[in-house]
């Protein structure tokens, strides 16, 4: 059972998201168009978003286990007839470090089960370690391309990589050995005590 | 036989003494003198995509669920060009699978107007479906069948 | 059937997303992977009417080929209810005859079996949904079916 849950964004979502696109780690770590970019036209540019161009562009709340919002996912470039699309995550400063791993399967989950996409596309800034460490971020990357953006002052290298229909499997067969394993040695621990 | 994106020069393929919406439009004998020919309107939107055979006629996917990946094809014949249809419906069910990576073709078959059946037949697709009174012709509500190929992945 | 109350689309669209998992497949639009301006923009485009009563969300569209017909859904499970609303659409709208859209295995397939309807065929892998492609059952039923249930 994920601990992150995904739904539609709302109009009631506007004012979480917009409070997350003006916070300096979210513009250094993504984007930083928002410090240019009027109230107004943040709100208008959402709104649209929900309203025109849900074929084009999707924006999920992840809900944490209380229903909270912890932050949000959105999906772009979807080449509907490739079963493609590029992901992203922003997860709001009280929630970080503690929700990264799950809510990146639940959305994963999300697009392969339900939108029936089958390849996903990932582009993290190098330097962002807002939803998985340094190190992880290292092992799943494919492609680097340096100078991919400017944010905050400064040039940033971004590393790409895909998940896969292969991928998922790959995933879930370590999962459940990682689950065969914990039990094995909880099973010998108790053999030992008794 | 190739299909190939509409283009505002290809106008006059759209329209036909067929009856509207079925998955072979063929030019029905007897159409009323003061009926209105059927007419399918250029793409308005991503729910469709339009093609065409120059010279023979329209290919339409239209109801294009791209999470469901299938689409409802209709599909309008020339009267000059009706020994190519069996060509026609081949290629619509082979670019809805190969070029719009559909896996799911369907569309309506009314029995009424005698379409042949082996064409449907040898282009993959199977009846699936019959609904009794489901669309009005020649004066009296008549069945309409449907009839559908699926992609073998 | 008088306690039917009508809703605009976009009040049917939260009132669909309100509906855990019976709303998936209603009248063809689903809760779980479109949003509520894409469901009413697509009730619209369909041409579709939505009621509700109590706790169930019924609908229906018209056969713009043939106005005596339409096709409805349901998102509960009593198949009185269904009765009770075609014999509302045959009286208010002068419907005839009864088409609905069936996903393989749900509940609906008992509740449209219950009050007259059989089924004319099975439209094969017609839904992706939680990772696999189901059939929908076409279902059928004429007023002379509903008197006989």
């Amino acid at each position: 059972m994920s601990f992150v849950t995904l739904r539609h964004f709302t109009l009631d979502d506007i004012a979480a998201r917009t409070g997350l696109l003006r916070e300096t780690r979210f513009q250094a770590n993504l984007t930083d168009f928002a410090v240019s970019t009027a109230d107004d036209a943040l709100l208008a540019n959402q709104r649209r978003t929900i309203a025109e161009e849900h074929h084009v562009k999707q924006i999920f709340t992840l809900c944490g286990p209380n229903d909270e919002t912890v932050g949000f996912a959105w999906i772009t470039t979807i080449d509907w007839r490739s079963q493609s699309c590029e992901l992203s995550f922003g997860v709001l400063p009280k929630f970080r470090g503690g929700f990264g791993i799950t809510a990146v399967r639940a959305a994963l989950h999300y697009l392969r089960s339900e939108l029936n996409m089958q390849v996903i596309i990932n582009q993290v800034l190098d330097h962002n370690t807002m939803l998985q460490s340094a190190e992880s971020l290292a092992a799943a990357s494919r492609v680097r391309c340096e100078f991919d953006s400017y944010t905050v002052g400064q040039w940033r290298t971004a590393m790409f990589w895909t998940d896969t229909e292969d991928d998922a499997r790959i995933q879930d067969l370590k999962v459940a050995q990682r689950r065969r394993d914990l039990a094995e040695r909880i099973r010998a621990k108790a053999n030992q005590a008794s | 036989m190739m299909l190939r994106g509409y283009r505002a020069g290809d106008l006059e393929l759209l329209s036909g003494t067929w009856l509207s919406g079925e998955l072979l439009g063929l030019p029905l004998p007897n159409w009323p003198v003061l009926a209105e020919p059927a007419t399918v309107g250029p793409p308005s939107d991503e729910t469709s995509e339009l093609c065409v055979a120059p010279g023979t006629g329209f290919v339409r996917y239209c109801d294009v669920d791209w999470v469901h990946r299938r689409a409802r094809l209709e599909i309008g014949v020339r009267r000059e060009a009706v020994d190519s249809a069996e060509l026609l419906i081949s290629a619509a069910v082979a670019y809805g699978f190969r070029t719009l990576s559909l896996r799911r073709v369907y569309g309506w078959v009314t029995p009424a107007t005698h379409p042949p059946p082996y064409l449907c037949e040898r282009a993959g697709l199977q009846r699936e479906a019959t609904i009794p009174s489901a669309v009005w012709f020649d004066g009296r509500p008549v069945p309409r069948e449907i009839w559908a190929a699926v992609r073998r992945d | 059937m008088t306690d039917l109350e009508r809703l605009d689309p976009p009040a049917a669209a939260a009132a669909l997303r309100a509906t855990p998992d019976g709303a998936r497949g209603f009248l063809g639009v689903d809760p779980v992977t479109q949003n509520d301006m894409a469901i009413a923009g697509e009730l619209t485009r369909l041409g579709a009417h939505v009621f509700r009563r109590g706790q169930a969300l019924l609908g229906f569209v018209p056969n713009s080929e043939q106005p005596r017909q339409a096709t409805v859904a349901t998102t509960s499970a009593d198949p009185d209810l269904m009765t009770e609303f075609l014999t509302f659409l045959g009286s208010y709208q002068r419907c005839t005859s009864y088409v609905a859209m069936v996903p393989s295995g749900s509940a609906a397939e008992s509740t449209f079996n219950g009050c007259g309807f059989h089924r004319t065929g099975t439209l094969r892998g017609h839904r992706y949904q939680t990772g696999q492609y189901q059939d929908v059952h076409v279902y059928f039923a004429t007023v002379g079916d509903l008197c006989r249930s």
